[in-house]
């Protein structure tokens, strides 16, 4: 009888005892961490690693403004790895996800910006580069040695993103869709991504202007279906249509603020390349976005005259543009403008500007005869103006214009006033468009440049790559045996973790080398 | 291997070892383009070899007097022994075999004959790819210690030290670049220097000093290897003496940012201790409660060997490791005592 109970008893242990089946992962797995978000957390992070602040390396690759000082850095084209957006693509797809799992259908807001950012990621890696990883890539451990992509092919696949974003914005666009949320751009208006998404396709075909007659890409039969068909294709008409990032204080300040100017303000002056085209043009834009250089004020000179305002030459010797600097021959970046507050101005990342002058290119270069607002010049004056809005520079009148008062500390400032004429500027020979012709085209470039100036990364640097306009200048300063590199390396860990498909790609593109100076596919 | 001859007169002891170090937990670098920048994996193997010899001896023994020897010499290497799987190339510039210190770092472009290649305004350049320029590990460390005893008085002392490595001087970098070090006072530069003081403001003055080395005289640019650093295209170049004159800080601060122009090498000695003691002579004591009495003087870190003088600042013992650059340190402080014993 005993031992009947002990076994009776044995087995209803047993069997209340908890089945051992877990494995160790599942036995860790944490509780307090999501394994699910909003498809609108992450369309916020991916947005906010998209924009390309003021006041970096590529400021002084586009020759806008120099440092002078060695010690804190240089400006030297040293060009290491180029820019890492896989993390971003990542985060990409993963929104896609996430929207699909929420409930929303295959044609969601997600999906439609999805397909754009993919574009915008993979060509802003590949024109720094040249090849990179696309179809095989961001698949974590499934795939650690991804091959590499032709830049033709990651072109040819960023035109179809953006041609499908396009068409899917369009029909949510008219099925009134709301349900994006967490855009810090243009608060979930699809509207105006729809715009973005086909500026930006006008700028990538613009830096295809030496492939225009490739078969596979149809460079100009793109650029004439987009600009033919504004109610297919609606594009920007105004700089309220930017794609830009505003400032915010205290939360993400302007990289230059009355917090950095002790450090920074005297270390930096603007570079000739920039102020010295300006002056050359008696563009009023000098007086809102430099200061006229202190030694020359106090040599008698006005600081309203263009004479005032000299850039330094970037491949001077960095050490003889520290000693003409410090004793005030340089003009610095403007410090009401750009050191006063904590917001600064807006940086454009896509802008009503540049598309103008890129549709204006477009029309110089005979890709098409005209588009909405007419012939190249109209484009061409649509941007100018644009830009000069952007300053606050009046059509016709007088502008007070400041400048830091000499020794003094920030917030004291010099007042001066300015008559501007904006039709008078437009009709100087050097300015009013020459017509479709190089010197036309070379106008065209050189405001694309001015408008560019602290806006949309290394749109200024990839300007000059591919048409040498604004004449960049070189020497011991700029380093490099005084070139100008055309290109960025791939990031170290390549090389030890994707050997083969990293020498394929270096053989194939540079002879082996990954050579800052090799020339990539869109620039041959 | 403990061997001892003579009656304990000399004696030899040798160690070997050999160990492997993992598979580790190895935060492994892979390719970006999957979406991220590590993976944790079970791998990457080292192995580390070293021997030790001492040498035990006593050359002379008689009544009242000996004299005892101790040599000891170390050494060991740490080598790469199995590499994450599919990599035949480790962090950009191992490869299994090689060892873990190998240390690459910023370096002058040179000419063949080893001189310094300027840039056009008379500054150093410096090679866009880190250089294998040293083990940052000594190729061996050495001790030697000496007792002699005479009746009741004995005297000690050690000396040690190492042999080979390299390291940076962080310290020389920042006073350089800063002016704070003695030498940019000193010779041509203090001579530069004080003439850029004087001509402060005076934008015609380009300075005087003029930098070791050459510059390219044939306006060829240079192509570099993107993996070894190595020149392409050599043999285009040609080279004339840099005439440039240049001002004082910048050059500094240029040329000694790059790591080789404070490289310094780990071999050193040092006077580690020095011991004399006296007994008390037993006859005086007899009679006495006391059994023993005696008195020694000890003296430590007393003297610091180093060839170069520059470096001589930096106190190495504190660096016995694989590193690539010194820090602010407390220099290691010579110390004296004196000691009192008394046995009852």
């Amino acid at each position: 009888m005993k031992k009947l109970i002990y076994i009776t008893l044995g087995l209803a242990i047993m069997a209340i005892m908890p089945a051992c089946k877990k494995s160790f992962d599942d036995l860790n797995v944490n509780e307090n961490k999501p394994t699910h978000v909003p498809p609108s957390l992450l369309l916020n992070g991916i947005m906010n690693a998209m924009y390309e602040a003021p006041s970096g390396d590529y400021e002084k690759y586009s020759q806008y403004f120099l440092q002078n000082y060695d010690y804190y850095g240089n400006n030297r084209y040293d060009f290491g790895a180029g820019s890492n957006f896989y993390p971003t693509l990542k985060n990409v797809t993963k929104m896609e996800e996430e929207a699909i799992a929420g409930g929303a259908t295959a044609e969601n807001p997600y999906a439609a910006l999805a397909n754009f950012f993919k574009a915008y990621f993979y060509t802003k890696m590949s024109l720094q580069i040249g090849d990179i990883p696309m179809k095989e890539a961001v698949l974590g451990t499934i795939n650690l040695t991804p091959v590499y992509d032709p830049q033709k092919e990651v072109f040819r696949q960023a035109f179809e993103w953006l041609e499908t974003a396009n068409t899917q914005l369009a029909a949510l666009i008219s099925a009134d869709d709301l349900t994006l949320a967490g855009d810090i751009y243009f608060d979930n208006n699809l509207a105006r991504w729809q715009k973005v998404v086909n500026a930006y396709r006008l700028r990538l075909l613009i830096h295809l202007s030496k492939k225009a007659d490739d078969a596979d890409l149809k460079v100009k039969q793109q650029f004439a279906d987009i600009t033919a068909n504004p109610s297919r294709y609606p594009l920007m008409e105004s700089s309220s249509d930017n794609l830009q990032y505003n400032y915010i204080y205290p939360t993400n300040n302007y990289p230059q603020n009355p917090g950095s100017f002790g450090f920074d303000a005297l270390r930096e002056n603007t570079s000739a390349t920039y102020v010295g085209l300006l002056t050359k043009l008696k563009d009023p834009r000098v007086f809102v976005t430099s200061e006229p250089a202190a030694a020359l004020v106090s040599a008698g000179i006005s600081p309203t005259s263009f004479n005032a305002f000299v850039g330094a030459d970037p491949g001077e010797d960095i050490g003889a543009m520290y000693i003409k600097a410090n004793s005030g021959q340089y003009s610095l970046i403007n410090r009401k403008r750009y050191y006063d507050s904590y917001t600064g101005e807006p940086g454009i990342q896509v802008g009503y500007p540049e598309m103008c002058f890129n549709i204006a290119e477009a029309i110089n270069r005979g890709w098409i005869s005209k588009a909405k607002l007419g012939e190249a010049e109209s484009y061409y004056k649509a941007g100018l103006m644009a830009s000069f809005a952007f300053y606050d520079i009046p059509q016709k009148a007088s502008m007070p214009v400041n400048f830091l008062k000499p020794g003094a500390s920030l917030g004291t400032y010099n007042t001066y006033t300015v008559e501007v004429d904006l039709e008078n500027y437009y009709n100087q020979p050097l300015v009013k468009y020459n017509g479709n012709n190089s010197a036309g085209l070379n106008q065209v470039l050189q405001q694309k440049y001015l408008a560019l100036f602290r806006h949309s990364g290394l749109e200024s640097y990839y300007q000059y790559r591919r048409t040498g306009i604004p004449g960049f200048t070189t020497g011991p300063g700029t380093g490099n045996s005084g070139r100008i590199p055309l290109r960025f390396q791939y990031p170290g860990s390549e090389l030890s973790s994707n050997t083969d498909n990293y020498n394929a790609a270096l053989k194939s593109q540079f002879g082996g080398n990954d050579d800052i100076n090799g020339k990539m596919w869109i620039l041959q | 291997m403990d061997i001892k001859f003579l009656q304990n007169r000399l004696g030899l002891s040798a160690t070997a070892f050999q160990y492997i170090d993992g598979p580790r937990i190895l935060q492994n670098p892979i390719s970006t383009a999957t979406g991220y920048d590590y993976y944790f994996l079970n791998a990457l193997k080292t192995r580390k070899t070293g021997y030790e010899f001492s040498l035990m001896g006593t050359p002379v023994k008689s009544s009242g007097f000996s004299w005892d020897v101790l040599v000891n010499v170390s050494t060991f290497q740490d080598r790469y022994d199995e590499l994450p799987p599919g990599q035949t190339i480790y962090n950009k510039y191992f490869q299994k075999g090689d060892r873990v210190d190998k240390f690459y770092a910023s370096t002058f472009v040179k000419t063949s004959d080893g001189q310094i290649i300027n840039d056009a305004a008379g500054k150093p350049l410096s090679n866009p790819v880190s250089r294998f320029v040293g083990h940052l590990n000594s190729d061996f460390q050495w001790s030697v210690f000496n007792k002699v005893n005479w009746k009741g008085l004995s005297i000690g002392f050690q000396f040690d030290g190492s042999v080979g490595g390299v390291t940076t001087d962080y310290i020389r970098n920042k006073t350089m670049r800063g002016g704070r070090n003695m030498e940019t006072v000193e010779g041509a530069l203090g001579i530069a220097r004080k003439a850029d003081h004087d001509n402060a403001g005076n934008l015609n003055f380009p300075g005087i000093y003029v930098g070791e080395g050459v510059v390219v005289s044939n306006n060829v640019p240079i192509n570099f290897d993107s993996r070894t650093g190595e020149i392409l295209n050599y043999k285009e170049l040609q080279f004339s003496a840099n005439t440039m004159v240049t001002h004082v800080q910048d050059y500094v601060s240029k040329y000694y940012n790059i790591s080789e122009a404070n490289l310094m090498s780990k071999t050193f000695a040092k006077l580690r201790e020095v011991t004399i003691s006296y007994d008390l002579p037993s006859r005086w004591l007899t009679g006495t409660f006391i059994s023993k009495v005696s008195v020694s003087v000890v003296g430590r870190n007393l003297v610091y060997f180093y060839k170069d003088k520059r470096f001589k600042d930096v106190d190495l013992d504190q660096y016995n490791y694989s590193l690539s650059g010194t820090g602010l340190q407390s220099p290691t402080t010579r110390r004296f005592g004196l000691n009192f014993n008394v046995v009852f």
